[in-house]
């Protein structure tokens, strides 16, 4: 198994996508960090009569309001928006075996259809848990641009993307199920793609409209969850005005943010229902490679 | 010599109807098994199995004698089945080091010797996808030879390859079979070439194995007759119907006479006729090739 992990981190360290996916990710970063510093201005001509304070003491007290977790939680905000970035880049690195027919080599060193699972989903998860690193070594610069301390809350920041990570944990067991039923790198792209593009709520709102389970599903949809996580919940609690005003929050404006205890379950469960299924699927359906 | 794999009615059914049924496969420990059968007869379906890319709808794979577990060989395995399997945008020595990793044999300097082997050490950065056809094969069998295969399955490894890259490709097979013990099933649709090294044989018809036989058994049912010439053919002629009681005997010129089909006792006559000093210039056993007896068997069409 050891082997089989150092052979996936390795190819993951050499694929070019990985990279590119995390300057991407910067990009939209610098993009979103200029847009906040004109939102602080407008945030401050709106609340700045109620404080008593001049046009510019209040943008600069409100450009103090952007710090590391508020950056960092920016991109996890916006629902859906980072998975998405994930998992198209763990759809192809996923798929490649398949695709290219590599995999057809290592069918040939014993138990390959396992290790390959295991190794798959690990690489994916290091891969998403780097991803986040650079989003949060993003938000370090930024902060500093904004001519901010940066303070890192490491349990706050720890906790945050862990709940993000286990949805994406998810997401890359459902790419692996995609990748062994449909054995394509466009298959487990669009699928992937779907999932993360919470195309699961408006299917659970439809169920929900019918009203055919007895409960909400909408509650329980694993993306729509990660999208309601608030960094703030998670150790330094404080008013997020900012978020709503800045992040827009869309549908999920008028609900509660998603506490641990609702996400967890959803993901892990989610995963291990789809690693299992995948596993089936490997060990039954043929390679057609 | 024991055998390494052998299969016991080993069959794979696709929607309904059977690509291999019933096989029963035989190959011993240093065999080159050459594989051979027209398009869609099953070849590729009984390499598949064997290498576990598809399940057996029945039937098992024995790997020295023993089940073999469907995912794990039991023995060490190579194998290139259909095309070559490899990361189109890495190096070749890129492609072979993750499998070197894969295989935990990521020792210094390792992965760089099998692209020696297979004449690709000079090929650099350059992406496996801009490889031309015998390159990628070449890829191909150093990726199957990571795993120091006590068992090497091949699938038309030499398609695509000119007639030089035929020669090494052979003198490659020859030499992993010869130095190293590797056994190695091959398939093939270029007959002439497998005849040149293979020393078993299997041919597959229509999903079914329809016999099985080594080199020397293959000369043996394969020697179609004896051409003599002699400055007086009438006289051997007579000769041979009276020393050995030979019947088929045709005259083909008054210097040339032929015996019949199916002429086993060759020695025997070369041993006589030398006994009885009878004088003759030319004594030329006629065979067939593997090709005719493959067209013989199988009632013709594309190997």
């Amino acid at each position: 198994m050891i082997n089989t992990l150092r052979m996936d981190f390795r190819r993951l360290f050499k694929t070019r996508g990985f990279y590119l996916a995390c300057l991407w990710a910067l990009g939209i970063m610098a993009i979103m960090a200029t847009a906040s510093w004109f939102l602080a201005d407008e945030f401050a001509r709106e609340a700045g009569g109620l404080a008593g304070l001049s046009g510019g003491q209040m943008v600069a007290e409100a450009r103090k309001l952007f710090n590391v977790s508020r950056f960092a939680s920016f991109f996890m905000g916006a629902p859906s928006f980072m998975h998405l970035f994930l998992v198209v880049f763990a759809a192809g690195y996923i798929s490649r075996d398949h695709q290219s027919g590599y995999f057809k080599n290592l069918l040939a060193l014993p138990g390959a259809r396992e290790k390959w699972l295991v190794g798959k989903q690990a690489a994916a998860l290091a891969a998403g848990a780097l991803f986040y690193g650079v989003v949060i070594l993003g938000s370090v610069v930024v902060t500093l641009l904004f001519g901010n301390t940066p303070r890192i809350d490491v349990p706050q920041l720890a906790a945050f993307f862990g709940l993000h990570l286990s949805a994406d944990l998810a997401l890359f067991a459902l790419l692996t199920l995609a990748t062994a039923l449909f054995q394509t790198r466009t298959a487990a792209v669009m699928v992937g793609m779907v999932f993360a593009f919470n195309m699961q709520a408006l299917i659970y709102l439809l169920i929900d409209q019918i009203g055919f389970l007895p409960f909400d599903l909408s509650e329980y949809g694993m993306v729509g969850l990660a999208g309601r996580l608030d960094i703030f919940t998670f150790g330094q609690a404080q008013p997020d005005l900012l978020s709503s005003m800045m992040m827009g929050r869309g549908g999920f404006s008028n609900m509660a943010p998603t506490t641990p205890g609702q996400l967890l379950p959803v993901s892990l469960g989610l995963w291990a229902v789809l690693t299992f299924l995948s596993w089936i699927t490997l060990r039954y359906r043929d390679y057609r490679g | 010599m024991s055998l390494i794999l052998a299969t016991e009615k080993l069959s794979k059914k696709y929607r309904g109807k059977y690509a291999l049924k019933d096989a029963d496969v035989h190959i011993s420990q240093g065999d080159i098994y050459g594989l051979i059968g027209r398009n869609g007869a099953g070849k590729t379906t009984l390499l598949k199995l064997i290498n576990s890319q598809i399940r057996p709808t029945s039937g098992h794979v024995l790997m020295k004698g023993r089940p073999m577990a469907y995912g794990s060989p039991g023995i060490a395995l190579g194998a290139l089945v259909e095309s070559p399997g490899f990361y189109p945008d890495y190096s070749a020595k890129d492609n072979v080091r993750f499998m070197c990793q894969a295989a935990g044999r990521d020792r210094k300097g390792y992965a760089e010797s099998l692209l020696k082997i297979v004449e690709l050490d000079g090929t650099g950065s350059k992406k496996a996808k801009q490889f031309s056809l015998g390159m990628k094969q070449r890829l191909g069998i150093a990726l199957a030879l990571v795993n120091e295969p006590e068992l090497l399955i091949l699938d038309e490894p030499i398609n695509g390859m000119d007639p030089q890259g035929i020669k090494d490709m052979r003198g490659l097979l020859v030499k992993l079979n010869r130095e190293r013990g590797v056994t190695i099933l091959i398939s093939s649709h270029i007959l002439d070439e497998l005849a040149k090294f293979a020393t078993t044989y299997g041919i597959i018809k229509d999903g079914l194995l329809v016999t099985e036989f080594t080199r020397d058994e293959l000369e043996h049912r394969n020697t179609s007759g004896i051409e003599i010439t002699a400055p007086d053919a009438q006289a051997v002629a007579d000769a041979l119907k009276e020393g050995l009681k030979l019947q088929d005997i045709r005259l083909l010129s008054p210097r040339k006479l032929a015996i019949g089909d199916r002429v086993e006792a060759w020695e025997a006559v070369s041993r006589w006729l030398f006994d009885q000093r009878i004088y003759v210039s030319q004594f030329h056993v006629r065979q067939h090739s593997l090709e005719d007896y493959f067209m013989g068997l199988t009632g013709g069409g594309e190997a």
